[in-house]
């Protein structure tokens, strides 16, 4: 208890907070999202499909600098999009909820690639059979391909929640940095290293490495299991 | 029971063109592999789209490009046996057959046609396994039962002996043929082997 106080004292657990709820609203949403596109692009032509995936894993290869460039153009203060969302006090520039877009933005590709392979190594005949039986489309998605695409899924999400809380390029871009109110832990330690605080940089680095192992940790464990349920 | 099928469907270079008629109970049909069995059983049941043509099923048309008719396959009631089951893996046996009445939307309904149908396929005490837990011939016996308890107009069986080797596989045979009389069932065939079960 004592050392948790001092820690308290010692430095100020926004940033902790902030990352972790940017990238837990950002991984739900990306999931949901993420999984929805995978399903229908699946059903569309092949020509249109090849370009939608190029499209939509672009930001998976480009620097999050370029995205968060797309992003200050598209919802900056001064740019039409921005001033009518601001209109509705929607500003995602220089905001804590701007960083789930960034980082929604940047982990959207690792949910639906993810996902999208789940889905391909489902075997279609459940679902030829399930429609024969008469089940409806969304009971035959739930009940029986989401089940049987389980592990993939679970990997995929895991591994966007890992993303999101990584995400430094395109959130400073975006919402910078301002103490206790857009500072995440990725943009703490650039700017502790900048003012020469190495200690300080220390300990975030030290608490960023523990959360990432963790997850790591998470996504071998569902790999384990999924090898498991393969092999009976 | 009278069906009624006049389809076309091209597949890259190949294409299927298939007419016939049938009033009589069983029909099979049979074909090398790549001759489009399992394609034209696909169209019947609504999984696959013809380019052109008709299918009539007791004088309801499931397909007419012409009038452009084209009914989804939870419309149908035409039970398809695949190849592998496609039972669902997630589900115990119980919860699989289930699903063949899941239009059936009264619950003692739904519990007394699974208890009738568990007896007559032998399946007691296998209930709450999974598929995975289950021989070969239990699988098919479940699936079986899966489609039947919902009393399709129509079933088809797609190569149903293809995966089962050699003696099981005759024994099989003998036991579908007295499930289909018991449950006095139409059906459609579609076999490789040289000597179908019920041509």
């Amino acid at each position: 208890m004592h050392f948790y106080k001092s820690w308290c004292e010692m430095m100020d657990l926004f940033p902790l907070w902030n990352s972790l709820r940017i990238a837990a609203i950002s991984c739900a949403i990306v999931f949901f999202t993420g999984i929805f596109t995978a399903y229908y692009a699946a059903r569309l032509p092949r020509i249109i499909k090849g370009f939608l995936d190029v499209f939509l894993t672009l930001p998976l290869v480009l620097p999050p600098t370029v995205c968060g460039y797309f992003l200050l153009v598209l919802f900056g203060n001064r740019r039409p999009l921005g001033i009518f969302l601001s209109q509705f006090g929607i500003r995602f520039p220089m905001t804590w909820y701007g960083g789930i877009l960034a980082a929604s933005l940047v982990a959207f590709p690792l949910m639906y690639r993810i996902a999208r392979g789940a889905f391909e190594s489902f075997d279609k005949t459940l679902d030829y059979s399930g429609k024969t039986l008469g089940l409806s489309n969304t009971y035959i998605f739930w009940r029986v391909r989401m089940p049987a695409c389980r592990q993939g899924i679970l990997a995929g999400a895991v591994l966007s929640f890992a993303r999101a809380l990584g995400e430094f390029g395109a959130t400073s871009m975006l919402i910078g940095y301002t103490p206790g109110r857009t500072a995440t832990i990725s943009t703490t330690v650039y700017q502790l290293w900048r003012t020469n605080s190495e200690a300080e940089a220390f300990r975030w680095v030290m608490i960023n490495i523990a959360i990432s192992a963790v997850v790591l940790l998470a996504v071998n464990m569902l790999e384990q299991r999924s090898k498991k349920a393969v092999t009976g | 029971m009278s069906l009624f099928v006049d389809i076309e469907k091209r597949l890259g270079k190949f294409k299927l063109e298939l007419k016939f008629e049938t009033n009589s109970g069983v029909l099979g049909l049979l074909g090398a592999s790549g001759s489009g069995k399992s394609m034209t059983l696909k169209c019947i049941a609504g999984i696959e789209r013809p380019d052109r043509g008709k299918v009539v099923l007791d004088g309801v048309t499931l397909f007419d490009s012409e009038s452009g008719v084209n009914l989804p396959p939870q419309k149908r009631r035409v039970g398809y046996l695949f190849q592998n089951y496609a039972l669902f893996p997630n589900m115990t046996v119980s919860q699989n057959i289930l699903c063949g009445l899941y239009r059936d939307k009264s619950k003692p309904n739904k519990e007394k046609a699974l208890n009738e149908i568990l007896d007559l396929f032998q399946l007691g005490g296998l209930e709450s396994h999974k598929p995975s837990q289950l021989s070969g011939g239990q699988q098919q016996r479940v699936a079986l039962a899966r489609i039947l308890v919902g009393s399709p107009n129509l079933l088809m069986l797609d190569e149903p002996f293809s995966a089962l080797d050699g003696h099981l596989r005759g024994h099989l045979q003998i036991q579908m043929r007295h499930l289909l009389q018991k449950f006095g069932k139409n059906a459609l065939n579609f076999g490789r082997q040289p000597k179908p079960a019920y041509a």
